[in-house]
């Protein structure tokens, strides 16, 4: 039955790629290739990759879960079987990116990365239980009371390494504390809500584009903002990078929020997706992406917010 | 007034809904019955602004999308996002003043717990607490009284009425007949893409006894022999 499970993830995964406008037969032969190049480019261009790059599977392990999900899992299989499911999961996900660390000779890394799809699978089902979890956003919903409650993991490890930081006095660690809190919502904005929850709002597109980017940056300093101030007493002579290091995030948080709604209802085009991928590695192109995606956004919407 | 007036809504080549013309009136309630797919849900979300169609739809409303609240037959709640979360979305969404939510909580839903765990009965109460909330002027009811308990289904008639004695327009869509000839005025029958027949309160028996003539019982008769 477990057997079945996974063919027909293979199935829906076959079928995503055909959605998103890619063969899965092209998917399988060039996204093994996408993300050797992908992981070359962050381990080339990245400072501190050895800190980030292991975060990213850990981070996909995390949001893939939801109580639909498990409830779904929970009532076909046994409470075993539903342990290895995820387990399963959690280490398709990790071993693509334990190989890499490994040829990068990251061994310890690569050691914490290994046991980390055990440790999420038990750990997962237990921060996904039904108490509620409060949220500093609550007074705003729904993408960061969400996003906060899901990132909760990961949050209290970034202000573990955070405190370990300040102890070992490495600014590099500081500053992967200070991305991560910068690039976790940008995981909050992937999800594609359902038109009701765009058509009840009383505004015009702009206004509702304005309203969300604004809650977004606000919101994302109230972790960022700490941290950087923290950093900025500690290292004062490097504050110039904590500045940029934030600028560069609250931008991300801005292009992932019009990014999202210059497709929606639908999902980002491949061929738009390659763009602003383009666009960020080389920002000056961003002077025309964020006003063509911003553009792209108030038609998207128009329909729905009249 | 809202006025319908042609309005024709397909999905690819198939076409859902064929010249459809509506009047609807400040104050009166209306139901909406036909067979599973007839296009029902998909009338609601074209008339809500979910759905792009095409034809028109008029009204004396300023801004008729803003004073529209819509209650789907399985309302979505997002995961990990609690019931007082939702509300608060819902007013801010439409620049309103947070009232005292637990003073509203008429159906005593747990507000403090995930929306997205509680039964189908209590989302779709707390859906409809939703665009109460809001106070508006036109209510799109997609199958109110589905999975709700006894004790609801009587709340949601008597919040209907209420709705109609402050002269707000309903639009409802249900498969329990009684119920809807409880609280309609006016019935129309969605057929083959079409509003087919509009039937008026006094003529309501026998458009159920219609139904029952021309759907149920030759089907029963065609299994039990």
């Amino acid at each position: 039955m477990i057997q079945y499970y996974f063919q027909l993830q293979i199935k829906i995964l076959s079928r995503q790629l055909k959605a998103f406008g890619l063969n899965p037969i092209l998917g399988l032969i060039f996204g093994p290739i996408f993300f050797v190049l992908l992981s070359w480019f962050i381990f080339q261009k990245l400072a501190f990759s050895e800190f980030i790059y292991p975060l990213i599977p850990i981070y996909i392990i995390h949001m893939s879960g939801n109580h639909l999900k498990t409830r779904f899992l929970k009532s076909y299989f046994s409470s075993r079987q539903c342990t290895m499911i995820s387990l399963v999961q959690n280490i398709s996900i990790t071993v693509p990116f334990i190989i890499f660390i490994l040829y990068k000779q990251e061994f310890t890394i690569a050691a914490i990365l290994f046991l980390m799809p055990i440790v999420l699978a038990i750990l997962n089902p237990v921060l996904r239980c039904q108490t509620k979890i409060p949220s500093p956003f609550s007074k705003l919903p729904f993408e960061f009371p969400i996003g906060f409650r899901k990132s909760l993991l990961i949050y209290s490890v970034a202000f573990i390494i955070l405190i370990i930081s300040i102890q070992v006095e490495n600014f590099n660690l500081g500053i992967v504390v200070l991305g991560m809190t910068l690039l976790i919502p940008l995981g909050f904005y992937s999800y594609i809500e359902p038109k009701y929850y765009v058509m009840i709002f009383n505004d015009n597109p702009s206004q509702f584009l304005w309203r969300k980017i604004k809650t977004g940056l606000l919101f994302s300093m109230f972790f960022s903002l700490p941290v950087s101030i923290f950093l900025s007493i500690w290292y004062p002579s490097v504050c110039l990078i904590i500045i940029a290091v934030n600028v560069i995030g609250l931008i991300l948080l801005l292009i992932s929020i019009i990014a999202k709604y210059s497709s929606y209802p639908k999902s980002m085009s491949i061929v738009d997706s390659i763009m602003l991928a383009i666009s960020i590695l080389i920002p000056p192109l961003l002077l025309i992406t964020i006003p063509r995606l911003y553009k792209k956004s108030v038609i998207q919407l128009k329909p729905i917010l009249g | 007034m809202i006025h319908i007036q042609h309005l024709t809504k397909s999905f690819g080549k198939k076409e859902v809904l064929k010249d459809i013309e509506l009047s609807l009136d400040k104050g009166m309630v209306y139901g909406i019955v036909g067979i599973n797919g007839a296009g029902k849900t998909t009338l609601f979300n074209c008339i809500a602004g979910l759905e792009e169609y095409a034809g028109k739809i008029d009204s004396d409303i300023t801004d008729l999308k803003n004073c529209t609240g819509i209650l789907h037959t399985d309302p979505y709640f997002f995961d990990m996002l609690t019931a007082r979360e939702y509300l608060t979305l819902i007013c801010h969404a439409r620049h309103l003043q947070l009232p005292d939510f637990n003073q509203k909580n008429i159906f005593n839903l747990p507000l403090d717990e995930y929306a997205s765990l509680y039964s189908t009965g209590m989302k779709k109460k707390l859906a409809l607490t939703g665009i109460l909330i809001q106070q508006n002027e036109f209510y799109i009811l997609d199958e109110p009284f589905n999975g709700v308990d006894i004790q609801s289904n009587i709340v949601i008639t008597k919040i209907i009425h209420k709705l109609k004695s402050l002269d707000r327009t309903v639009l409802i869509s249900s498969h329990i007949f009684s119920t809807l000839s409880k609280v309609c005025d006016i019935i129309f029958v969605l057929e083959n893409n079409r509003i087919m027949k509009e039937v008026n309160r006094g003529n309501f028996d026998q458009l159920e006894a219609d139904i029952i003539e021309s759907t149920v019982g030759k089907d029963i008769d065609l299994l039990m022999q």
